[in-house]
């Protein structure tokens, strides 16, 4: 087994964007699309869920398109950081900032939209505006100054030429955006939508085998996330797994504790998207059988209406069953106990959890199981005060 | 090594360059540096005086020239090569002649003015096969040894190794210079043209189509279309924030116009000194402004006999801006007196043409009446494209690229309906699969693959169709029927759903053919299963 040089950092990265791109890893192909695009000076919207690598994709972009497309390009990152989702001219300062665009600022919004289009028309070069995490631009507080007419001039300055967005996003621009453009804007065509997923087998694979500045992962390591970690394609447990292994060089956990603190790991950076989205992948990598286990809709109702009537039945019976031998306290709160029983049994039978997981009734049920240990508060307050009236 | 063999060889050599740089060209399109388009038109030059050199004395083979072009064009595509590169017979034998008419004519013209390199040259790109079938007969001398196949061979190896260029555009209108991927919509620019020539008052033309049919594409390439240096086309597009106000509608205008007008070397010093470019000038009276410009321009047009085309790109959106509440606001929107204005200079100045484009007829625009203030209006459809324009569109502008047999090309045809922005989408996916691939040939499989990825990525054409040019719930019942029994959905079986299919074959979604009804792309019935919630 090959170690590293321990006094070096982990080369992993965990949690944050990749920023050097000689550690970004995979991708080519949305790589190879979104600079064929660009050469056109075509748009692109980037999304995909959380911590699957978007930003790490734009930011890749952003610093490899100067070498790739040549200097008759430039490139603006705008995120977070960049101030640039206060308002209009906060948004076209910021480009500017970040360029050499000779954007005026002006004080209403009509003037900013004008010498916006203006400067950029004007400018020397391609301007390629790459806009992380889009939806701080969308939300209710913004939809005056990032209203149609901003998302007008953008298209009017991508459709001409004079400008390329690159945009990431987890929600599609459709969701982002209906509230202020409607559901089929002409400004959504303007873009293609590359959706990232987990990587490739390959890609996870090279990706394994590759030197991390002096670190290998052993034949060992290497097989033990092939078949162990769950879903060791996804970016971020693919780095996680790869760096919990280094770790374990020194201190030696039995490979059940190791997988173990992997998962936890895992779990905390990605909490509940790893349900769903191993959900997912656990589909799309069993290949063809994804539509084996696809129910149509109707059927996928019908269980979600099943449940509750079931449910409801059986709480009736235990009623009706239980009055005569109990008091009224005592089997209302039997009936109640049977019932959440009965529905978590119903829940968790089978393939069931899989449909229901998706339906809306889950999705209730889980809200109701959130509020058991109020239900149960609730349930002792009345037995008490009842408790108490029976004995005055 | 002979001296001929040696020229045979430079000429190779060249083309295998020109080759490697028009692959570049069509890969980079507009952005293409000068360098590569200085070099592409000095090797064109070399290899037309390097065939010069090879006929010698001896001349060109006429009859074989002639025997080329019949079986490389159809009468057709004669044409069209004829309007693309040689504009001048173009005008000559535009009124139906034969196909050997017009090649007799063509042969002539370019012998007389030392054009054959060119024209070789021009076939070489349009039918390459047919040209390396013929290339040994081109010159009068002793064909060299070697066979079609080696020649062909020569220029595989190249193409094999490198990614191909991917020309077509997906998403954003075609520019003038990307000439490789707009195709068609003669009958466009023919309609535009007579109208242009009648004499008197010239209507307002618009043009329709639905959305991502390419009428911004058209109006971008219209003086390419029309080939008339004297009409002098102005593109302004309505959903700039720079056409929203009276004020900015007649100082933006101004300047597009002159600026137009100044490419085309004509002095409008006259605009400075009325104070035409100066935006304060439009403040007390934008209309009153606009209206001395047109009679000023007017003068100026007439003085070099040309013609102005405004082209008013999204004209639905100057629409959204109409204030009809009583006075003059002018820095509040467009008013009704700004499209009288217009009007009154369509009526008077002969020289002005306007020419709209949108998705609405003009009476169905709501804020104002505008088919009442614009009476004489011809109205031109954009649809999709002729088949033969969109097997031209899949073929022509990638060669290297092959289809394992025509059936494919048919289907992409059949599937998208020859509608323009889905032939782009699924001819740039083709390219990037096969670049992903290392392949050159598209294979049934490659294709499936394509459609699949037009159809993740560019879903929200799909989406506005099922959202938009759906206007009611019945509209999309209607879809999900056709979908579920496609393809024997005969006329009659929908008898109650007759005003929704009236409504949707207007809209260019569904079409009736011998009694049946089926969509008009395909595509949108895969997309409707692929989205399952949603049948």
């Amino acid at each position: 087994m090959l170690l590293r040089d321990d006094s070096r950092a982990s080369p992993f990265i965990i949690g944050k964007m990749i920023t050097d791109p000689a550690r970004f890893w995979g991708r080519k192909r949305e790589c190879q699309d979104i600079f064929t695009r660009l050469q056109k000076m075509e748009s692109s919207s980037i999304t995909g869920p959380r911590r699957i690598g978007k930003s790490s994709l734009a930011y890749y972009i952003y610093k490899q398109g100067p070498k790739q497309l040549g200097e008759a390009y430039e490139f603006v990152w705008l995120d977070g950081q960049s101030n640039h989702s206060a308002s209009a001219n906060h948004f076209f300062g910021a480009i500017a900032g970040s360029s050499s665009l000779a954007y005026r600022s002006a004080d209403n919004l009509t003037d900013c939209l004008i010498n916006f289009e203006d400067a950029v028309k004007a400018h020397p070069k391609k301007l390629v505006v790459i806009i992380n995490e889009f939806e701080i631009l969308t939300d209710e507080n913004h939809h005056f100054e990032f209203g149609k007419s901003f998302y007008d001039t953008l298209r009017l300055l991508a459709e001409q030429g004079c400008c390329a967005l690159i945009i990431t996003s987890c929600a599609s621009l459709k969701e982002l955006c209906k509230h202020v453009l409607g559901v089929s804007s002409p400004f959504y065509n303007v873009f293609e939508q590359i959706t990232l997923k987990h990587f490739t087998t390959e890609e996870a694979d090279s990706f394994l085998v590759h030197n991390h500045d002096g670190v290998i992962m052993a034949p060992s390591e290497i097989q033990l996330i092939q078949t162990k970690v769950a879903f060791y394609q996804h970016p971020l447990v693919l780095q996680i797994a790869c760096d919990s292994i280094l770790e374990n060089r020194e201190s030696n956990l039995p490979e059940a504790d190791l997988l173990k603190q992997i998962e936890e790991r895992v779990s905390h950076f990605l909490a509940h998207e790893k349900v769903q989205e191993g959900r997912r992948m656990k589909r799309e990598t069993a290949g063809n059988s994804k539509d084996s286990h696809k129910l149509s809709k109707p059927t996928d109702m019908l269980i979600s209406v099943l449940i509750p009537v079931l449910g409801i039945g059986l709480l009736m019976l235990e009623y009706g069953l239980l009055i005569r031998a109990l008091s009224n306290l005592q089997a209302v709160l039997l009936a109640l106990v049977t019932a959440i029983l009965g529905f978590a049994i119903l829940i968790f039978v089978g393939r069931s959890v899989d449909i229901i997981g998706e339906s809306a009734f889950y999705k209730l049920f889980s809200q109701i199981i959130k509020q058991i240990p109020l239900l149960s508060n609730v349930a002792d307050t009345i037995a008490q005060v009842a408790t108490k009236l029976q004995g005055k | 090594m002979s001296s001929e063999a040696q020229i045979r060889q430079l000429l190779n050599s060249y083309n295998s360059r020109l080759h490697m740089l028009q692959q570049r060209q069509a890969a980079m399109g507009i952005s293409t540096p000068a360098d590569v388009l200085v070099e592409i038109e000095q090797i064109e030059a070399e290899i037309a005086s390097l065939q010069a050199k090879l006929a010698g004395g001896k001349g060109y083979n006429l009859p074989a020239i002639r025997d080329l072009l019949t079986s490389a064009f159809s009468s057709e595509e004669l044409t069209e090569l004829l309007y693309d590169e040689f504009p001048h017979v173009y005008e000559d034998v535009a009124s139906g002649m034969s196909k050997s008419q017009k090649i007799v004519r063509l042969i002539e013209y370019c012998e007389r003015r030392l054009l054959m390199p060119k024209l070789l040259m021009a076939v070489r790109q349009y039918n390459p096969a047919q040209y390396f079938q013929y290339e040994k007969q081109l010159f009068l001398e002793e064909p060299s040894s070697e066979t079609i196949d080696e020649r062909v061979a020569q220029v595989a190896p190249l193409k094999k190794t490198r990614l191909l260029g991917n020309p077509y555009v997906v998403g954003n209108p075609i520019q003038p210079d990307n000439t490789k991927v707009f195709l068609g919509r003669f009958d466009i620019a023919k309609s535009i043209i007579s109208e242009i020539r009648r004499s008197g008052q010239k209507p307002s033309i618009l043009l329709y189509g639905r959305r991502r049919m390419g009428k911004t594409s058209a109006l971008l390439n219209i003086s390419r279309l029309i080939r008339d240096r004297n009409i002098l086309p102005v593109y302004i597009s309505g959903q700039s924030v720079k056409f929203h106000t009276n004020i900015d509608f007649c100082y933006y205008m101004i300047q597009a116009i002159n600026e137009q007008l100044q490419q085309n070397l004509i002095n409008t010093t006259v605009f400075q000194q009325k104070g035409f470019l100066t935006r304060t000038t439009f403040m007390p009276n934008p209309i009153l402004t606009l209206s001395e410009f047109f009679t000023e321009c007017y003068r100026l047009l007439e003085l070099h006999e040309r013609y102005t085309l405004l082209s008013i790109d999204e004209y639905e959106e100057i629409d959204q801006h109409m204030n009809t509440s009583p006075g003059n606001h002018h820095e509040r929107g467009i008013t009704r007196e700004l499209l009288l204005e217009l009007r009154d200079t369509l009526q008077h100045k002969p020289r002005f043409m306007f020419l709209f484009a949108g998705t609405h007829f003009l009476r169905d625009l709501s804020t104002v009446n505008w088919s009442e203030i614009f009476i004489n209006v011809k109205t031109l459809h954009i649809s999709f494209l002729e088949r033969g324009d969109g097997y031209k569109l899949l073929t022509r502008p990638v060669p290297e690229l092959r289809y394992e047999s025509t059936g494919l090309i048919e289907r992409i045809l059949d599937t998208t309906g020859c509608q323009p922005f889905l032939l782009q989408a699924i001819a740039s996916e083709l390219i990037n699969i096969a670049n992903s691939k290392d392949t050159r040939v598209v294979t049934s499989q490659l294709l499936d693959e394509a459609i699949e990825g037009t159809l993740d990525e560019h879903g929200t054409y799909f989406d506005y169709i099922w959202d938009t040019e759906c206007t009611s719930s019945r509209q999309q019942e209607l879809l999900r029927l056709i979908a579920g029994q496609a393809p024997n959905v005969s006329e009659t079986m929908l008898g109650s759903y007759q005003d929704e299919l009236r409504d949707l074959i207007r809209r260019e979604v569904l079409k009736v053919q011998k009694g049946f009804v089926s969509f008009t792309m395909p595509m949108v019935m895969l997309w409707m299963k692929k989205n399952i919630h949603i049948l």
